[in-house]
């Protein structure tokens, strides 16, 4: 090894590790010569010296540098006796990874621009430009346009390609082509949120899909997850999880709205099922004792979904009310005093001129001892009437034009009768024929027209006349006592909506996702049943509401408490069940997707 | 002769040379790179941490502050070529390399969220950069521990040397186990010369070995002394343990280029691949911004 | 070689590059009826150098102009000076200011030039445009003039009101606190930097127009070589100018008055030990691996009674004491230190005999001033405050310490100013030094990365730079010589003869000899001998480049230094 110790230590010559070539004997394990190769890497072989002839002697003349004059001389002849074959020249290793290095990049740039897929459209190797695969959803359809179904500049010439660095290339334009909402697109949650003037003064700036939709992230990739930051980035102050920072639920979350149906959970649950006090003719005591602690008896629990919808009249309320409905008669006209609905029918108001009142029905009466029933038709809607035989109205007509009394009968179960109403007062009246009878809801309707009325006077006729007919004791067919608040609404068409009890709305205010009761059924303590997250507040006042006086919405008290977020944190939380806010909020109002014509043959395939 | 010159005749003596004063000065610029760098990378992960609940482009910032980093890394071989303008000795810009490397391993994956990406060539990338940092991790650990083994070698030689100082031995070898023959008149040690021996001077043995630190080499040499030894007389053994003086300076050789070998080779993977990584890295540069 | 593919070039000879090209044969006569050359015996002069080929080519004569400076303090020089005709005075005291003697900056090279030529190289080893050789004189004929008349504030100088013009006689004289000496005609000045290689000791000026001959130190060396009366008269003026010039430049009298001064002055003695030469036999006793100590003369042992002070002014000196069988090295003296100060400081004091606790050994050579106790005793040990350790003291540390030390003195690595000092275990052999070296010198490396290693210390074959160059002392055109105020000792590649005798000379091998190419990588031969021409190449600290040593730049890791070991050893200096 090298010793400074060594002799001749200085005719070492320099190592030049920045030359490309060095000596290829070293490469066979050789010994270097001292020459090298020269500055292309050739070699074309050296001899030690150039002979000098000295006098008539060949004399070596070797460098001291390569050891001075070697002993056994030049050859007779005049060449050198030490000549050396050429060797390959061998590059240095510092040359060699440079070269590797260029190589690697010159492959590397042709593999980028040159296709390796024949036929390829654009003049760029598409796997060079492989951001990664397109979700399942939209792999299919872009599959015929490839990559120019969203990037519009992919199929520019060259030039354009690349000047399409410098400007902006937001895909999401292409994204509403079949995306749509209920909304402005790149609005947050799809509503023009400056209109709004709660919001005024805030930065409310447009947010295009691909700042929270991104694709390329492969087949299983679901689009429509986004992370709870995003939310975060308006909804301030941020919150780290479900359970320790998402504000406590409404005041009145999942009892906020009434429905159209007075029906007092409390009362029926805690007394009219209970007590016998209320176990008259025709109400079933068996219902009672299964309703009173068994939700599934009136509502549907098998079909659940969002809702749990009532079970039918029939399996439900006619248990205990089918006699109501019966027992309590329409009273059309009473002989000597205006009606309620005669009020309506003729437009004289109860407390208006006795006289005049009294000379109308006396004209009345005549008309319908003369022709019956067709004399009603003067008051337009017939099917007030329906079932009203005209005998009955002659009945009714002849006796009353002469202030003679009705003859003596008794009524039948259900239809027109002019005689003793149950109360003992002659008049023509109308029994119910089942629960949804066609004469009542005939009636209800024109109540409802007639509280629409432009004219102030028949506004407040009709007013009078539905508050009697909707009282809970006396009215009609007992409509009144659990379809008041639906009936009570002023409107000129009726859709049939005002009888029935109405589900619940998913406000677009809280953007909720319906909630799914099926996910949650006897999930919780199963001996709670729905008691476990609806438990009834027993000092609420339901009947409230319920007044013939215009109450808002705000003063309704269910008879169920609020639910309470910790309901829901006993399993939505950190390490249970998934508590992300897409968990329960939709940021999209009413994604439709609108597939167009050409595109719709595409999404087929 | 005033007070001030004679109390500055203080006598000091010799320290030991523990470090000197550049080493210090060193020491000190890399713990202050290394809190900068530390610093940096806590304002990026509050930065990414911001940008998630205020939609940011929180890709396209990371991935222009990763090119840069990755600029930045590059540059020290550029400041190897421009050597003679003033921007600073290399050897601060290598303590920069060594942080912004560090620095951009976290950052590499704050910018693709994942380990491995989906698109073709931005797999390559992630390849690429896999391939740098491992080199580098690699390269680091030969760097620590071979240059005080090649000092405990006892003597140094330079790489491209070592084929003409292989080639010295292997005549002196060659020389000594002739001249055995012709003194001893017996052929023994030179037939079990071109059994073993001569395999072993013919290059470097063993190098994997000496790469390890293991001591095959050693035990090799010391049993084919072993084996002969029942064969020889006085004079042979004498010449035997000369060739095996000379194997030994031929193994110290050996353990020179292996380990030197090493120290030159992680370049090979390191330097290209960082190379690809940054054409790769400008090419995804300009097709991200094509594209969005 | 090919020879077909060689070029013919006539091997280069000692005076190709003559110091003047202008001296003619009339002015060589003129100089040869001086007396001071007509009392030379011409005939001692070999035939390939005779006296008068010397005095024309290593020799010229220069006119200066009133206030013209002819050397600076703190230069160093390769020449001296004798006073033909005309005034010369010389500055005793003090030193004038920096901006007056007018130092040239050292002209570098611009980066943008160099970096060119870093990438365009030739890949071919040692190219040199051969059309250069034999056209110019050494680069150093052409020195920045400098004179007392540019100096800004001219008062301070020459006093108010004094009225300078250009083409005056004689300058007026210099006032208060500046003393002059006047130099006359026939003064041999500027030896000292020629013959120790060491800093200029005094700034001369003309006070008239004056003429005068400078030879340089070729010159001198061959004179004194081959003319007793010169030899002596040459070390008599050196030994009285370097005692006058040093004794009061020693950090141990600094702040005692001039009287004083010279009264210890008048006592001293000057010694000198060794040879300047000390290289040869360094080289001899490391060939036969003989331990450098033994070689070393002993200048006094341990127990020997001082007789006085010992002043180091020039070279080396070992301070051991004995350990076991051999000697420990408990540090080394150069210029500026002393020896004895607690030996004689302690008999003073208590009045008592006391001896050397430490022996003093010579490292290649040493010139003391030995001031006698008398003196001290008198004049120098009232005002001394008492030194705070002691020597001795040294010899407790443990011996593992000064592993390092005792090393590096042994291979005299201390005459090194730039010792390249490679930390190897920081050191990834990755020889981007060596790249980085070549790629700033056209393609050549200049040091080679292997030297001596203690550990992990090694000092690599790469010009050190010494405080003693010795290389300087046989180089037979100058071409090797040291700048004007670094001290970088560079090698002149116009005027090298390929000769080898530094090469041969430097006791570390930092000098190499190579052969040269053409740039279409012909090697260049000699016709006559058949041999390639060869020049001698080592570092020359990148001293036109500027952004200074490039090895150091480009080492990665911080392992390669280009340093003076004794910022490292921080021995006890006494007096630093």
């Amino acid at each position: 090894m090298s010793d400074q110790q060594r002799p001749g230590y200085q005719v070492d010559t320099y190592v030049r590790p920045n030359l490309s070539y060095c000596c290829g004997r070293g490469g066979k394990w050789g010994k270097s010569c001292w020459q090298g190769p020269n500055g292309e890497g050739q070699c074309g072989g050296a001899s030690e010296c150039s002979p000098v002839k000295e006098g008539d002697r060949w004399e070596c003349r070797r460098p001291k540098q390569a050891g001075g004059a070697c002993a056994e001389g030049p050859r007779p002849d005049g060449t050198c006796c030490n000549v050396q074959p050429p060797c390959t020249p061998r590059r240095t290793l510092r040359s060699m990874r440079g070269m590797v290095s260029k190589i690697a990049a010159l492959l590397l740039l042709l593999a980028l621009i040159i296709g390796i897929h024949p036929g390829t459209k654009s003049f760029v190797n598409p796997t060079a430009i492989d951001a990664g695969n397109l979700s399942s959803v939209h792999a299919g359809f872009t599959r015929q346009n490839g990559c120019a179904s969203c990037h519009g500049n992919h199929i520019n010439e060259a030039g354009g390609w690349l000047l399409a660095a410098f400007s902006s290339n937001d895909t999401s334009e292409q994204c509403v082509d079949c995306h749509r909402f209920a909304g402005p697109a790149m609005k947050a949650h799809n509503q023009d949120h400056a209109k709004n003037e709660k919001y005024a003064g805030q930065a409310m700036a447009d947010v295009s899909c691909a700042v929270c939709h991104n694709e390329h992230k492969g087949a299983d990739n679901k689009l429509s997850k986004v992370s709870d930051q995003a939310c975060a980035s308006c909804h301030k102050p941020e919150f780290g999880n479900f359970q320790r920072g998402h504000p406590e639920f409404s005041a009145k979350f999942a009892a906020a709205k009434p429905g159209n149906i007075y029906f007092d959970h409390t009362s029926h649950i805690q007394d009219y099922f209970v007590n016998p006090k209320h176990m008259k003719m025709g109400r079933d005591p068996q219902f009672a004792a299964i309703a009173k602690s068994d939700c599934s008896s009136c509502h549907a629990i098998d079909k659940a979904t969002r809702e749990i919808k009532l079970k039918s009249y029939e399996q439900v309320c006619a248990n205990c009310h089918k006699t109501q409905i019966k027992e309590r008669e329409l009273i059309l006209f009473e002989p000597e005093r205006m009606t309620a609905a005669g009020s309506v029918l003729t437009g004289l108001s109860r407390d208006g001129d006795e006289e005049i009142n009294t000379k109308a029905l006396k004209n009345l009466w005549q008309s319908m001892a003369a022709s019956g029933r067709s004399a009603l038709s003067r008051f337009g809607a017939e099917d007030l009437f329906t079932g009203l035989s005209d005998s009955v109205a002659r009945t009714a007509g002849s006796a009353w034009s002469r202030s003679k009394d009705l003859p003596q009968a008794d009524p039948p179960e259900s239809g027109w009768f002019a005689g003793e109403n149950s109360e003992g007062n002659p008049a023509l009246f109308y029994r119910a024929v089942k629960h949804d009878d066609p004469v009542l809801q005939a009636w209800f309707k024109k109540l409802r027209a007639g509280l629409a009325d432009k004219d102030d006077e028949k506004r407040a006729l009709a007013r009078e006349a539905m508050n009697d007919f909707l009282d809970k004791q006396t009215g009609p067919g007992a409509c009144g006592k659990c379809h008041a608040a639906g009936l009570r609404t002023a409107s000129k068409t009726s859709t049939g909506q005002e009888w029935k009890y109405a589900a619940h709305d998913a406000t677009a205010k809280d953007q909720l996702k319906p909630y799914s009761h099926p996910k949650h059924l006897n999930v919780r303590d199963a001996g709670l049943g729905c008691g476990a997250c609806h438990q009834m507040s027993a000092d609420s006042k339901y009947g409230k509401y319920f007044t013939p006086k215009q109450v808002p919405v705000e003063s309704y008290e269910s008879n169920f408490a609020a639910i309470r977020k910790e309901t829901c944190v006993d399993c939505h939380r950190e390490g249970q069940v998934v508590s992300s806010c897409q968990t329960c909020h939709a940021y999209h109002t009413k994604h439709e997707l609108n597939v167009g014509s050409s595109n719709k043959e595409l999404a087929k395939k | 002769m005033t007070v001030q010159d004679q109390t500055s005749s203080k006598q000091e003596f010799s320290a030991p040379l523990a470090g000197t004063p550049m080493a210090r000065e060193q020491a000190v610029k890399f713990l202050g790179l290394i809190i900068f760098a530390v610093l940096a990378w806590i304002a990026i992960t509050i930065f990414v941490w911001l940008g998630r609940r205020n939609l940011w482009a929180v890709s396209h910032i990371t991935g222009y502050v990763l090119f840069v980093v990755v600029l930045g890394l590059v540059f020290l071989k550029a400041r190897k070529r421009l050597l003679v303008l003033p921007l600073g000795p290399v050897r601060d810009w290598l303590l920069l390399h060594f942080v912004l490397g560090a620095l951009s391993l976290p950052l590499y994956f704050q910018h693709t969220g994942t380990f491995w990406p989906q698109g073709r060539y931005e797999q390559f990338i992630a390849l690429f950069f896999y391939t740098a940092s491992v080199s580098a991790i690699v390269g680091i650990i030969f760097q620590r521990i071979y240059p005080r083994r090649l000092i405990d070698l006892g003597s140094q030689v330079i790489y491209e040397r070592i084929p003409t100082e292989l080639a010295n031995l292997r005549e002196e070898a060659e020389a000594l186990v002739l001249q055995a023959v012709r003194e001893t008149n017996s052929d023994t040690v030179g037939r079990y010369y071109a059994e073993s021996f001569q395999w072993f001077f013919k290059k470097p043995r063993f190098v994997l070995s000496h790469l390890l630190g293991t001591g095959r080499s050693l035990g090799w040499i010391q049993m084919r002394v072993k084996v002969l030894d029942r064969f020889l007389n006085q004079t042979e053994r004498e010449y035997m343990h000369k060739l095996e003086a000379i194997a030994m300076r031929k193994n110290g050789l050996d353990a020179h280029y292996a380990m030197q070998g090493a120290l030159k080779l992680w370049l090979f993977v390191h330097v290209p691949s960082a190379i690809l990584l940054v054409l790769l890295a400008c090419w995804h540069l300009i097709v991200v911004n094509i594209y969005s | 070689m090919n020879t077909q593919q060689s070029l013919r070039m006539e091997r280069p000879r000692r005076w190709d590059a003559p110091f003047d090209p202008a001296m003619t044969d009339k002015d060589v006569d003129a100089l040869m009826e001086r007396p001071e050359f007509a009392a030379i015996d011409a005939s001692r002069f070999p035939a390939a150098a005779p006296l008068r080929g010397i005095l024309q080519n290593d020799c010229r004569i220069v006119e200066y102009k009133p206030g013209d400076i002819i050397v600076r303090e703190g230069d160093y020089g390769n020449s001296a000076f004798l006073i033909l005709s005309g005034a010369v005075r010389v500055v005793i005291s003090p030193s004038l200011p920096q901006q007056v003697l007018g130092r040239a900056p050292e002209k570098k090279r611009k980066a943008w030039s160099v970096l060119r030529d870093m990438l365009t190289y030739p890949r071919i080893p040692e190219v040199r445009d051969t059309s250069l050789y034999g056209t110019s004189a050494t680069d150093i004929a052409h020195l920045h003039r400098a004179s007392l008349l540019d100096a800004t504030d001219k008062a301070a100088l020459f006093g108010a009101g004094v009225n300078l013009t250009a083409d005056m006689e004689s300058l007026p004289p210099l006032v208060e606190p500046y003393k002059t000496a006047l130099l006359p005609s026939g003064t041999l000045f500027g030896e000292i930097a020629a013959l120790g290689r060491v800093k200029r000791s005094a700034t001369v000026y003309a006070e008239t127009t004056c003429k005068v001959l400078e030879l340089r130190w070729q010159a001198l060396r061959d004179i004194k070589n081959r003319d007793d009366a010169w030899r002596d008269k040459i070390e008599q003026v050196y030994r009285a100018n370097l005692l006058k010039t040093q004794l009061p430049e020693h950090p141990l009298l600094k702040g005692l008055d001039a009287e004083t001064l010279k009264k210890i002055a008048d006592q001293t003695l000057f010694e000198t030990y060794g040879s300047f030469e000390w290289n040869v036999d360094f080289k001899a006793g490391n060939k036969q691996n003989r331990r450098a100590s033994e070689m070393e003369q002993q200048v006094l042992r341990e127990g020997d009674y001082p007789d006085g002070l010992l002043l180091v002014i020039g070279g080396f000196g070992r301070v051991t004491v004995g350990l076991g069988n051999g000697d420990r090295t408990l540090t080394y003296l150069r210029e500026g230190d002393h020896f004895g100060l607690d030996e004689l400081f302690d008999a003073w004091k208590s009045g008592e005999n006391k001896v050397y606790e430490t022996s003093l050994s010579v490292l290649g050579y040493l010139q003391l001033l030995r001031i006698p106790y008398p003196v001290l005793a008198d004049l120098v040990f009232p005002k001394l405050i008492e030194p705070a350790g002691r020597l001795i003291d040294a010899a407790a540390r443990p011996i593992e310490d000064d592993a390092f030390m005792e090393w590096a003195v042994d291979q005299r690595f201390i005459n090194g100013t730039k010792t390249m000092l490679i930390d190897m275990e920081k050191c990834v052999r990755c020889d981007d030094c060596v790249v980085a070296c070549a790629e700033t010198h056209n393609g050549n490396p200049k040091f080679i990365r292997n030297g001596p290693t203690l550990d992990n210390w090694m000092v690599a074959n790469s010009c050190m730079h010494c405080v003693d160059p010795v290389c300087l002392i046989g180089c037979p055109t100058g071409a090797i010589h040291r700048t004007l105020s670094g001290g970088t000792v560079i090698i002149n590649d116009l005027t090298c003869i390929g000769c080898g005798t530094c090469v041969n000379a430097c006791p570390y091998e930092n000098i190499r000899l190579v052969p040269i190419r053409e740039k279409s990588g012909q090697q260049v031969i000699d016709p006559v001998s058949h041999q390639p021409i060869m020049k001698a190449t080592k570092c020359d600290l990148c001293s036109s480049l500027p952004s200074g040593p490039s090895c150091e730049n480009a080492c990665a890791h911080g392992a390669l230094q280009r340093i003076d070991l004794q910022t490292l050893i921080k021995t006890a200096r006494i007096g630093a």
